[in-house]
């Protein structure tokens, strides 16, 4: 009997906990940062080099609807350093997968010290930096959060989910970098924002 | 026994640790299928086909589910089949046991780098164990409880690729993230809804019913068991209830041999003080009758075959002197017919076999203040007729099919009267009919083929 009400209460606390913590029901930060829902005028010029940061799967959407819109680019998930010369526009799709380091036998660290180095060229060349993130803030664990607080610095546009910045935590990236920031419902909204830039 | 138990436990122990183990190493062996499904991911992104995603999830679930399976199974080896269960409550048991199952889930993660879901693996692991405490009553089989639980898993892992359930901490791993992103980029978030409901319901459905499957069937294995002890405990009883039996009919042979004693010790004491000889003469042939009639009542118990020629009115007599008629309540009307034939029958167990029947008129249940019991011997073609007829209550329809079966009883008989008496009848040539009806009483006809009519016996 005692185990039998244990697992019922165990099921029961386990679904009032999803109920209750459930995003739907998340009370929205205020933002105190005004976004925007899509760039004024392009910032960036063609060729982009579309890179990922954390080596998610995410990247190969954004070079994927980076073609769809004709935007020239290079695809270079692990692009190092070396690797900007002729480029005028960097894109960071943010988004660690341990899954997808390992594939490319590459750890967090080399990870960011790569992130680093690409940030350093293209401060040195005067590049703009686009920092893509589409995943919600479930996904936006401790490594991630790292990579985007490493990016934002030199990120002259920030485009990001809605879901991921419940707790504002794009909106003071964006605010304490001053940089443009761009919130959006889901991935499919990603085209208007990431074209205005260019166009 | 005990050094059975003792090494079972350890075997137990040892299969646990290494299903455990397995678990634990086996996002390593499966490497290059987690890389693959990444790699299916990227395809779908670059072609545009959602199909590589749904294959993407079915290996991920596949993947998650052996592992997950995996280790439930290695933990329910270490803590339900060792003496670790002994020495715990079952609460105990039950929370020790989620909570490992959490901290080699989190273990796995940490030692693979493969995030793990917990959400939908602490659901499928609440299923599962509920099962398996329903399939461990009954079946104890580690077989059925893994082909069982893997379903469980599987189908809890299928939760993982629905958008649905996003908002609800299900699915928000690296790999099923990345299936629901693309999914939702290439516009088939309600194809990897409907895929994910397609495979959750049947295999869960699939794991219910199989549980009810193994349970049912164990069910029936232990009442087939039980059936066949039950039987061989009828079949003790009733040949322990014939072995009393036939200590009866021993005991009422000997009982019957005290007659011919008596007058023996009786004649005895005569001829010791007789100096007549022709007393002496009429005495020692009296003894010498009692002997021949001891003789014959010994050997036609001894020698159930062994027949006698005798005249029907001897049998009727013999069986009469048995007749317990102290009862007042009990009217007996003894009619013996004229001209009656010469019969070649076992005289002691035929005796026995008609008091039997004649007991059982006596025993009847009766709803009038006297009970009448008819005992008719009359001459028929080729034969004799034994009737007993009594106005007890008769016997129902329902238990008249029943009447010669050795053990049936509707009055707390032993129920070996009647199978008895039938057998004996039919070992002398005789037949026995039974005409009852419920109220009215019951008649019994006796048949007796006459000495001429009797195969065995040389006239």
């Amino acid at each position: 009997m005692k185990v039998k009400s244990f697992r019922i209460i165990m099921l029961i606390a386990l679904l009032l906990l999803l109920i209750v913590n459930a995003t739907i029901f998340e009370k929205k930060k205020e933002a105190s940062f005004n976004s925007l829902p899509s760039l004024p005028k392009p910032i960036a010029k063609e060729y982009a080099l579309i890179t990922s940061a954390g080596q998610g799967t995410d990247a190969y959407i954004i070079n994927d609807i980076a073609n769809k819109m004709m935007i020239h680019n290079y695809f270079m998930p692990q692009a190092e350093a070396t690797n900007l010369e002729g480029i005028n526009t960097l894109v960071f799709v943010v988004g660690y997968s341990p899954m997808g380091g390992k594939i490319h036998n590459v750890n967090y660290d080399s990870e960011k010290k790569r992130i680093i180095a690409l940030l350093e060229k293209c401060n040195e060349e005067d590049l703009t930096v686009i920092t893509v993130y589409i995943g919600g803030k479930q996904q936006r664990e401790n490594k991630t959060e790292e990579l985007l607080s490493i990016i934002s610095p030199e990120t002259d546009y920030l485009i990001g989910t809605k879901a991921a910045n419940t707790d504002g935590f794009l909106s003071e990236l964006a605010k304490s970098n001053r940089i443009p920031l761009t919130l959006i419902n889901g991935v499919n909204d990603l085209s208007e924002p990431f074209a205005s830039a260019f166009r | 026994m005990e050094k059975n138990d003792v090494k079972h436990y350890k075997l137990f122990m040892l299969g646990g640790i290494l299903l455990i183990i397995i678990g634990l190493i086996f996002p390593f062996i499966s490497q290059a299928t987690w890389f693959n499904i990444i790699f299916k991911i990227r395809k779908a992104i670059h072609v545009g086909d959602s199909g590589h995603l749904i294959l993407a999830a079915a290996n991920m679930s596949f993947l998650y589910a052996i592992q997950s399976t995996s280790l439930f199974l290695g933990a329910i080896l270490v803590i339900y089949y060792t003496d670790l269960k002994l020495t715990l409550s079952k609460f105990k048991t039950s929370v020790i046991f989620v909570l490992a199952i959490i901290f080699l889930n989190v273990a796995n993660s940490m030692l693979s780098n493969l995030p793990w879901e917990p959400v939908s693996t602490i659901l499928a692991l609440i299923i599962a164990l509920l099962i398996f405490e329903k399939l461990y009553g009954e079946t104890n089989s580690l077989l059925q409880v893994s082909i069982v639980s893997i379903q469980v898993f599987f189908a809890f892992q299928w939760l993982n690729i629905m958008p649905l359930f996003s908002s609800y901490y299900i699915g928000q791993s690296d790999i099923p993230f990345s299936i629901k992103i693309a999914g939702l980029y290439l516009q088939a978030g309600s194809v990897l809804n409907f895929t994910g409901f397609a495979f959750f319901l049947p295999f869960i459905v699939s794991a219910f019913i199989t549980t009810t499957l193994f349970i049912s069937y164990s069910q029936n294995i232990h009442m087939m068991k039980e059936n066949y002890e039950k039987e061989r405990e009828i079949q003790n009883m009733k040949a322990k209830e014939l072995q009393s039996r036939i200590y009866k009919e021993v005991n009422s042979l000997v009982h019957d041999l005290k007659t011919p004693l008596v007058t023996i010790r009786g004649l005895n004491s005569l001829l010791a003080v007789s100096k007549d000889q022709e007393k002496l003469v009429e005495y020692s042939g009296r003894i010498d009758n009692s002997v021949g009639k001891m003789t014959e009542m010994i050997s036609s118990f001894l020698y159930e075959a062994s027949r006698q020629k005798l005249q029907a009115i001897e049998l009727i007599n013999y069986i009469r002197a048995q007749l317990p008629l102290e009862d007042d309540s009990i009217k007996f009307d003894i009619k013996i017919g004229e001209n009656l034939p010469n019969i070649y029958v076992n005289k002691v167990r035929m005796a026995r076999a008609v008091i039997n029947i004649l007991e059982n008129a006596i025993m009847a249940p009766c709803i009038h203040i006297y009970k009448y019991i008819i005992f008719e011997a009359k001459s028929v073609h080729n034969g004799l007729h034994l009737v007993v007829q009594d106005n007890g209550t008769g016997i129902k329809e329902e238990d008249f099919s029943h009447i010669w079966e050795v053990g049936y009883s509707t009055n707390n008989t032993s129920g070996l009267g009647l199978p008895f008496a039938k057998q004996i009848i039919e070992d002398n040539e005789g037949t026995i009919h039974i005409l009852s009806e419920a109220g009215q009483g019951t008649v019994v006809t006796i048949f007796l083929p006459s000495i001429y009519n009797s195969s065995d016996v040389d006239c």
